[in-house]
Order: C-alpha cells, then sequence, then structure tokens
C-alpha cells in the first residue's frame, strides 16, 4: 500500500507510563501558537455552548415576512429564507457541528487506537487481518462510504457521524500501531512482561501514555475533517435532518436562494472554514511539538 | 610529491590560487562568531598543497570559501581570494558560478552520498561538459566513457549506465575525479577524498590522483587530517588549528623539523612501523569552538610549552623561520611565540 | 516489471474482497424489509415477493455474499432499479464518468501547475517573509473544503460576475475552450486542498533535498541554480510529494460529490446523491465498488512512478 507521508517517528525514548504523562502534556503546550490556538478553540466552544442565552431569537422561529433579509440592527447577520436570524443559527449550527466531529473521531478513536495497540504490540495474525481491514477502510472515499451508509440505513447526523468515523478509524489505527511498535521494542516492555503483567496492563500503563501525543495530532486533523465531512452530507440533504441546524444545513439552505440574496452563504461557509483552520492549526502546532520534543 | 614536481617549483610555476589573509564567519544574536582568521595560502599549477588539522580547525570552510560556495550564514568579513590574479570576492557571483567546474572543481568526502542517486553517473559526467562546453549529448556522454577510463573503472562504457548506488565507495570517488576533471580544470580541491575509505582503496585513489596530477599539470589543495597521506603526496603543507594556519612549509620539512607544538603534536601521534617501542603520543583536550578561542594563541590551553606574558596577550602571527634557498624555495613559516627558542623532534 | 504489477495486485486481492463484503454488506443495513423498500410503497405483497425473489433476499447471508461476489466476477454489476430501471448499474456509471473524470484531471492539474511552484519558491526562500505568506496562505487552503470554496466561487465569479457559466458541463468534444470553461470553476473549487497539501509537502521535501550532499556537488560544478532545483533536487523531491499527489484522489472523489451537486454537472458524485436519494441501492452498491477499486489503481499507478524517480527503489 502506498506509504503515509507523516513520518511517526518517536524523537524521545518512550518511557514507562506514569513518568510521561505531565512530560507530554507540558511538551504539547510548549509552542506559543498551539496555547493561542487552544485557546481560541475553547473560547469558541463556549460561546456555541451558551449561545441560545445571548441572542433573543430561538432556533426555529420563523418569520416568512422578513425572510432573507440583509444585516440589521435587529438580525445581525440577517435571516434566512424562513426568516429565522442567522446568528442565532450560527450558534446552534456550531454546537451541533462540534458535536457532530466528536461523534465521528470517537468512533474513530475507539475503533482505531485499541486494534492499532494490539496490532503493533503482538503482531501475528490479527496484525494481518487489522491491516487488511485498515487498507480497504482508506481505500473507500469517506464521503461515498457515508454516503452510501446513508443510504442504506437512513439519515441523520449520527449513523452519518458513525459513518465517517469508520472511515477515519484508519488513522488511529495506524499511527497507534506504528508507535506500540517501536514502543515494544524497550526492554522495561520486556520486564513488565516477565513480571506476568497481562497485555491489557502493558498496553493500558505502558504503551498508551507514548501514543498520546501523536493521538492528539491525528485527533485535530481528523476533526476537522469531520466536520467538513458532517457538512457536505448536510449540504446534500443528507446529515442533519430539520428541525436540526448544523451549519451545512445553513448553507444548502443559503446556497438554494442564491440568487435572491447572496449574504446568507457567507456566515456559515466562513465558519466552518474558520473551525477547521483552528483545528489544522491546533494539529500543526501538537505535531511540531511531538517532532521537536519539546527540544526548541 | 616527486622530483618533477619539485623542479616545477623551483622554475616558480604559476599561482593559480592566492588567498590571502581571509576571514570568515557568521552573525548572531549576541554578536560575530568567527570560524576563520586572517588564513592565507597559496596553490601552484602543477603542485599538491596540503591543508591539515583536525575537524573544527576550519579546513574545509576555507575550501568552500576558495570556490565562492559558503553555506548561507557564513561571510566573509576580509581578506582576499585570488584565482590567477582575479578576486574573486569583487567578482560577480556569476562570474564565480562560470569558474566552478571549469577552471577550479572540488570533491569530497563520502562520494556515494555526493553523487544524485536519481541519475546515472554517465549522466552526471557529462552534464558539465553539456553545460560549460556545449557538448551535444552524444559527444558528452563519449567523453564521459573516456573520463571514466581514465579514471581506471573497467567495463567503462557499460558502467555509464550504472547509477551511484550500485557501485563501491572507491569507485563512486574515481566518479567525482572524473566530474572534477570533465573540463580540464587548472586547480583541483580535494576535501577528505580517501577518509571515508579503507586503506588499500585510500591507497589506489591517491595514486591515482597522483597520476593525474602529473598529466594534466593541475593544482591539488588536498584537504585532510591524515598526515599519512599528507606525507605521501603532498609537496607542501599548510597546519591549521581552530581557524588559523599555525605552520607550513614544504611537507618534508614539516615532518623532519616540526616548528609549532601542534604540529609536533600530530606528527607524535601517528604509529609508525618499525619504531613499536615509541610512545604513542596525543594531545589532551579538544579543539576549541570557533568564537570561543583562547587570547592569544589559539592553542595555548593545550600546548606544552606555554609561556605566561607571551602567549596569552596579543595575538601571535605567522613569521619566516626558514626562508629557504635555492634548492628550496618555499619558506617555513609557523605562528608561535617561542618559536625560536622550542626544539621540537620530527620524523625521517 | 510484470512481476512487480502482479506482486502487487495480488497484495491487493484481499483487500479488494474486503470491499466487494463492505458493498454487499450495505443492502444489510437498511432497517426493515429491504424487499419492501426496493419494491416501493405503493407495492402490493406479491410484487413484494416478487421482488424479494428477484434479489434473492429469500436466501441465507452466505449464499447471497456468494452469489453477489460470483455475479461481480463474472463482470455483472447489477441493475438500476429507480433512477433508469433496467439499466446496469455500471452502465450509469460509466456515462458519469467522463464528467467526474475531467473534474479530477483538470483539478490535479491546477493543483500541481499552483502548488509546485508555490512549494519550490518556500522552501528556496524558507524563513523568509515569503516563506510565511506562502505557508499561511496554505494553511487556509487547508481549511477550505470543496463546499466552501463551490458557493463562494459561484457567487462570485459566476453570478455576480458572470465570468463563468455557474452550472452545468460540455464535453471536450464540444471544443476545448468551451469544456474548460464549465470546468474551470469546479476545478478550482476542489483544488484548494491539495494545493496546499501538495505545496506543504514539495516544500518540506525540498528542504530536506537542498540538505543533501549532492546537491553541494551540484553547486560545485558550476550549474545554475535553476538546474540545481530543476534538474537535481526536484527529481529527489518528488516521491514524496507523488504519493501526496496520489492520495489527492481519494480527496478528489469525495470533493466531486459536492461540487458535482453544485455546479448540477452529471458525473459520478451527482450519481451517488441521486441514487441513494432514489434509494437505487444496487447502483449504490456499484458505485462504491467502482471509487474503492479506482483508488486502488491509482495507487498502484503511484507505486509504479516511484520506480522513475528513485532507481534504488527499481527491483533487480
Amino acid at each position: 500500500m502506498t506509504a503515509t507521508i507523516e513520518a511517526q517517528r518517536a524523537p524521545e525514548a518512550p518511557l514507562p507510563g506514569g513518568r510521561r504523562r505531565s512530560r507530554t502534556a507540558r511538551m504539547l503546550l510548549a509552542e506559543r501558537r498551539t496555547r493561542v490556538v487552544l485557546a481560541v478553540l475553547i473560547a469558541l466552544v463556549l460561546v456555541a455552548l451558551i449561545g441560545p442565552l445571548l441572542t433573543p431569537y430561538g432556533t426555529n422561529e420563523q418569520d416568512l415576512l422578513g425572510r432573507l433579509q440583509p444585516p440589521s440592527s435587529e438580525h445581525w447577520l440577517g435571516t434566512d429564507s424562513f426568516g429565522r436570524d442567522i446568528l442565532t443559527l450560527v450558534f446552534a449550527g456550531t454546537r451541533l457541528s462540534l458535536f457532530a466531529g466528536c461523534l465521528a473521531v470517537a468512533t474513530a478513536v475507539l475503533l482505531g487506537v485499541p486494534a492499532g495497540l494490539l496490532a503493533g504490540y503482538r503482531g501475528g495474525a490479527f496484525g494481518v487481518v487489522s491491516n487488511t481491514v485498515s487498507d480497504t477502510l482508506l481505500s473507500l472515499p469517506p464521503l461515498i462510504l457515508a454516503l452510501a451508509i446513508v443510504g442504506a440505513y437512513g439519515g441523520g447526523v449520527v449513523p452519518a457521524m458513525l459513518a465517517v468515523g469508520v472511515t477515519l478509524a484508519p488513522r488511529f489505527y495506524r499511527v497507534s500501531r506504528g508507535v506500540a511498535q517501536s514502543v515494544s521494542k524497550n526492554s522495561f516492555i520486556e520486564s513488565a512482561r516477565s513480571i506476568g503483567c497481562t497485555t491489557g496492563r502493558i498496553l493500558g500503563r505502558h504503551v498508551f501514555p507514548n501514543v498520546v501525543a501523536p493521538i492528539l495530532v491525528q485527533f485535530s486533523f481528523s476533526f476537522g475533517l469531520a466536520i467538513i465531512a458532517e457538512a457536505s452530507l448536510s449540504f446534500l440533504g443528507l446529515g442533519a435532518e430539520p428541525p436540526a441546524v448544523s451549519l451545512g444545513t445553513m448553507a444548502r439552505d443559503a446556497f438554494t436562494h442564491i440568487r435572491e440574496a447572496a449574504f446568507p452563504i457567507f456566515p456559515p461557509c466562513i465558519l466552518i472554514a474558520l473551525i477547521v483552520f483552528l483545528f489544522s492549526s491546533l494539529g500543526d502546532g501538537l505535531r511540531d511539538a511531538v517532532v521537536s520534543g519539546g527540544r526548541r | 610529491m616527486t622530483a618533477e614536481t619539485q623542479e616545477r617549483a623551483v622554475v616558480g610555476a604559476a599561482v593559480l590560487m592566492r588567498v590571502r589573509d581571509l576571514s570568515v564567519g557568521y552573525r548572531r544574536p549576541h554578536g560575530w562568531v568567527p570560524i576563520l582568521d586572517s588564513v592565507s595560502f597559496t596553490v601552484r599549477a602543477g603542485e599538491v598543497v596540503g591543508l591539515v588539522g583536525e575537524s573544527g580547525s576550519g579546513k574545509t570552510v576555507s575550501s568552500l570559501a576558495a570556490m565562492g560556495q559558503l553555506p548561507r550564514p557564513l561571510q566573509v568579513s576580509g581578506g582576499a581570494i585570488e584565482f590567477e590574479g582575479r578576486d574573486l570576492l569583487a567578482m560577480d557571483p556569476k562570474q564565480v558560478r562560470k569558474l566552478r567546474g571549469v577552471e577550479v572543481s572540488m570533491i569530497f568526502q563520502d562520494a556515494l552520498r555526493c553523487l544524485n542517486p536519481a541519475y546515472t553517473i554517465g549522466d552526471q559526467i557529462a552534464e558539465p561538459l553539456r553545460v560549460h562546453k556545449g557538448m551535444s549529448r552524444a559527444q558528452a556522454h563519449e567523453r564521459a566513457v573516456e573520463l571514466l577510463e581514465l579514471v581506471e573503472i573497467p567495463r567503462a562504457r557499460e558502467r555509464a549506465r550504472a547509477y551511484p548506488h550500485q557501485l563501491s565507495g572507491g569507485m563512486c570517488q574515481r566518479v567525482m575525479i572524473a566530474i572534477a576533471l570533465a573540463c580540464s580544470p587548472k586547480l583541483l580541491i580535494a576535501d577528505e577524498p580517501t577518509t571515508a575509505l579503507d586503506v588499500t582503496v585510500q591507497k589506489q585513489i591517491l595514486r591515482l590522483l597522483t597520476r593525474i596530477q602529473n598529466e594534466m599539470d593541475l593544482g591539488i589543495l588536498f584537504i585532510t587530517h591524515d598526515l599519512g597521506v599528507v606525507a605521501e603526496i603532498c609537496d607542501r603543507t599548510a597546519v591549521m588549528y581552530a581557524g588559523q594556519i599555525v605552520e607550513e612549509g614544504p611537507t618534508e620539512e614539516l615532518f623532519r623539523r616540526p616548528r609549532h607544538p601542534y604540529t609536533h603534536g600530530l606528527i607524535s601521534s601517528v604509529p609508525r612501523i618499525g619504531h613499536e617501542d615509541r610512545r604513542f603520543g596525543s594531545i589532551p583536550g579538544s579543539v576549541p569552538k570557533a568564537g570561543h578561542w583562547p587570547t592569544g594563541c589559539h592553542f595555548r590551553t593545550r600546548c606544552p610549552y606555554p609561556q605566561a606574558g607571551r602567549c596569552d596577550d596579543r595575538p601571535i602571527t605567522l613569521e619566516v623561520v626558514d626562508a629557504g634557498g635555492p634548492s628550496r624555495p618555499v619558506p617555513h613559516r609557523v605562528r608561535c611565540a617561542r618559536s625560536d627558542e622550542l626544539t621540537l623532534e620530527g620524523v625521517t | 516489471m510484470i512481476r512487480f504489477i502482479a506482486w502487487r495486485v495480488g497484495g491487493m486481492l484481499p483487500i479488494a474482497l474486503l470491499v466487494t463484503l463492505v458493498s454487499f454488506l450495505l443492502l444489510e443495513l437498511v432497517p426493515g424489509d429491504p424487499a419492501r423498500v426496493v419494491a416501493g410503497d405503493l407495492a402490493t405483497p406479491e410484487q413484494i415477493e416478487e421482488t424479494r425473489a428477484k434479489l434473492g433476499l429469500d436466501q441465507n447471508v452466505v449464499v447471497r455474499y456468494l452469489t453477489y461476489l460470483g455475479d461481480i466476477l463474472s463482470g455483472s454489476f447489477g441493475e438500476s432499479i429507480s433512477l433508469q430501471p433496467g439499466r446496469g448499474a455500471m452502465e450509469l456509471i460509466l456515462d458519469a464518468l467522463p464528467v467526474t473524470l475531467s473534474l479530477t484531471v483538470v483539478s490535479l492539474v491546477i493543483a500541481v501547475i499552483v502548488a509546485v511552484p508555490l512549494g519550490v519558491a518556500a522552501a528556496l526562500r524558507r524563513g523568509t517573509w515569503v516563506d510565511q505568506v506562502l505557508t499561511g496562505f496554505t494553511s487556509v487552503s487547508m481549511a477550505l473544503p470543496p463546499f466552501v470554496t463551490g458557493p463562494l466561487l459561484v457567487t462570485v465569479l459566476a453570478v455576480a460576475y458572470s465570468l463563468f457559466p455557474a452550472v452545468g458541463y460540455q464535453p471536450l468534444s464540444e471544443g476545448f475552450a468551451v469544456w474548460m470553461s464549465y470546468l474551470f470553476l469546479p476545478a478550482l473549487a476542489i483544488s484548494f486542498n491539495s494545493i496546499a497539501e501538495i505545496g506543504r509537502q514539495i516544500r518540506g521535501s525540498l528542504i530536506d533535498v537542498m540538505d543533501q550532499s549532492y546537491i553541494r556537488t551540484a553547486n560545485a560544478k558550476g550549474l545554475s541554480a535553476t538546474r540545481v532545483v530543476g534538474k537535481h533536487a526536484l527529481k529527489n523531491a518528488a516521491i514524496p510529494a507523488v504519493t501526496v499527489l496520489g492520495l489527492q484522489v481519494t480527496r478528489v472523489i469525495g470533493g466531486t460529490v459536492v461540487v458535482e451537486i453544485i455546479f448540477a454537472m452529471p458525473g459520478i458524485g451527482a450519481l451517488a446523491v441521486n441514487s441513494v436519494f432514489a434509494g437505487d441501492f444496487p447502483v449504490v452498491q456499484a458505485l462504491v465498488l467502482f471509487s474503492a477499486f479506482a483508488v486502488l489503481g491509482t495507487n498502484l499507478i503511484v507505486d509504479l512512478t516511484y520506480g522513475y524517480f528513485d532507481p534504488r527503489l527499481r527491483k533487480g
């Protein structure tokens, strides 16, 4: 299979469990850029969460006489084709998009990481089989698979995001496997085994903490991809279903009425781009931190 | 080091490269870091000049500067580099580039890595011919095969289609030499070309270089830390330490009667067959890093004969200790405050 | 060479097999009674049973899978049941293929034309403001998925200024300029992400390559900077870039889904969406198979090009 570009180098010697944790946190946050991006993201999440308190309108308050209004003092971002306040919808949409992203990435992590750790540590038949499964998933374009699953099972954010999660799992699988393989060569693993530690304990206590950092990097990048996937699916009408509002459904609505009003397309698009940009930057910052091992 | 070359030196062959008081360094936030301090040397047609020193002494930087190939942060802060009378530092970089590969060529250590893995060795030898001499593809390729034969690579025509990774280290170095000689340069700078090779291959390469040098009347600047190699092929040698030339003169003279404690230390540390009873000298300590040179003599912290008041307060200059004579027209210079007092043991 | 291809294809067989399994299992996901879903809301119980028998749904899973596999191996990929009833699913895909192929190719070409100079400039001027601007641009580009760039491009260039047609597609047979005018905006929309990834990769690997000893040799030969970078450096920096280019195919296929809908182009992406809405399962299944095989095929081609770029990788 074609090789991954993300070279998984382990620049620092892997350490046994406990000592790893605090070092990792400090190392990852060493760069200022990372801290800034993280702060902005957290702010974004908070704003989205407390959104309903900030605006006087409900997400489904329609005002059919005042549809597609440009921004004004009453509606800071104008209204959509149902007359709903776009600013309110932005908060709701961001919430849903973030939730969708979490769902997809959580699925990917739960599927990919344990399998990857085990495959890297043990290898053998399990390794071969899971490699094949992973490669198979990688050959399926995420959107096509998500479409197919949604088409078969039915729409809605949840099945769509589970499907996206499945397509993202191979990334986590590969990262975990790579790190597990290199960590397993170390002597402290040997000693753990010789005193009778079970595989689970070894993986959990000793291998996993070394994997955390690269996984967090993947997490950031994958989150961006998941958000894009959810938005695309909703844009096509196959993701979030009314009355749920996501940034994708907002874009769909705006695009359908593009010739009547041009403005509504901008808020959801800009917001998606912003969120993805933040997660990408976070991923970059974390990756730089991992690669340089915290050394400046 | 043959009678022929000695004779040419007597007659006063053309000076190919003259480096005068060259200083190089780079700028850091907290100041200027010097790498070379007033380095001077000359290479004439037909002679092999050795530049010896440990790693960190500045030998490679000197040669890169001579080619106008100083890597980015490094800058020339003083002095002159002249090739056949022309000041390279005053020239347009494009003009300097025109000299490279045509009048002055360079070969490096670890030849395998110095060859592009994506192209055949024939292509890589032909390239300077096509670019600088305007040869057609076929002509250049033909000449490339001739050059491969010149550097004694068997089955040259077949081998021209090989890729670098298919050749041994010694062969790669021969290919490098072929590339360097493609446009018949006047001066060849060889930066540790035999260091990564094993002893028998080393000897072959040195023999090859000597033969070619005689045939083409090439001037060679041979950079190395290996005194055995120096003894073998260099007519004249300059010894570098911590960014300065500390001694220079005819090679034979340097070995027979070294005038600088560092040179003496280097020579003593070379094992010699037949003298197993001699103690193996070595110089304690290590070369001070650029920018952390001791005041006064750079060597004084490792020297067995320092004298307070003379070796540590002011910069020591390079002085002639033996101007030579009609049979030995090459002066012997030393940078040592105590050179007239010390008697150092040499080897024969 | 043939042996290499055969070996790689052989390695892909288990994956191909699993792909057929995935595509087969899709139908299992359908909640409720698939026969009823396929037959439609107005079907009578007899019609539903007919459909069930026709789809082979009355047999157990293993038999059904093996039948499915057998069909595929003999070249039969099912028939469309709702979009264009009676026509072979693969036929519909092949009809739509030229559109998507054009889109993919033009998009990748745009990406390479923009990304290579960008990556090279950023690498050669590493650390300067040029590098920072270009790297910033790629960072932002990464965050512009087709479904953001598409509507924005349409709004600005097609609706507001009418520079390009907003919808539709004309085949190459209608003339290059016409073909390109319909393709340019959608291809551009997809290419932003690819520009970012390819540009970054080229920058990274060029920086690594420029530090190599053979570049010093090339300079010592007195070659011009253009030649050193263009001939010596780029060939060696190409491999990771080609890998990234290969990975773009998967991404672009996903991108075409959204873009074809936005620009109303009758390509494979649009077919995918339409067949999902129409409940045309055989077509959906065939699409999954097709896109997976397209990706696998592209990977194979990418692997083959490695041998060109790095002679060390050639067998024997």
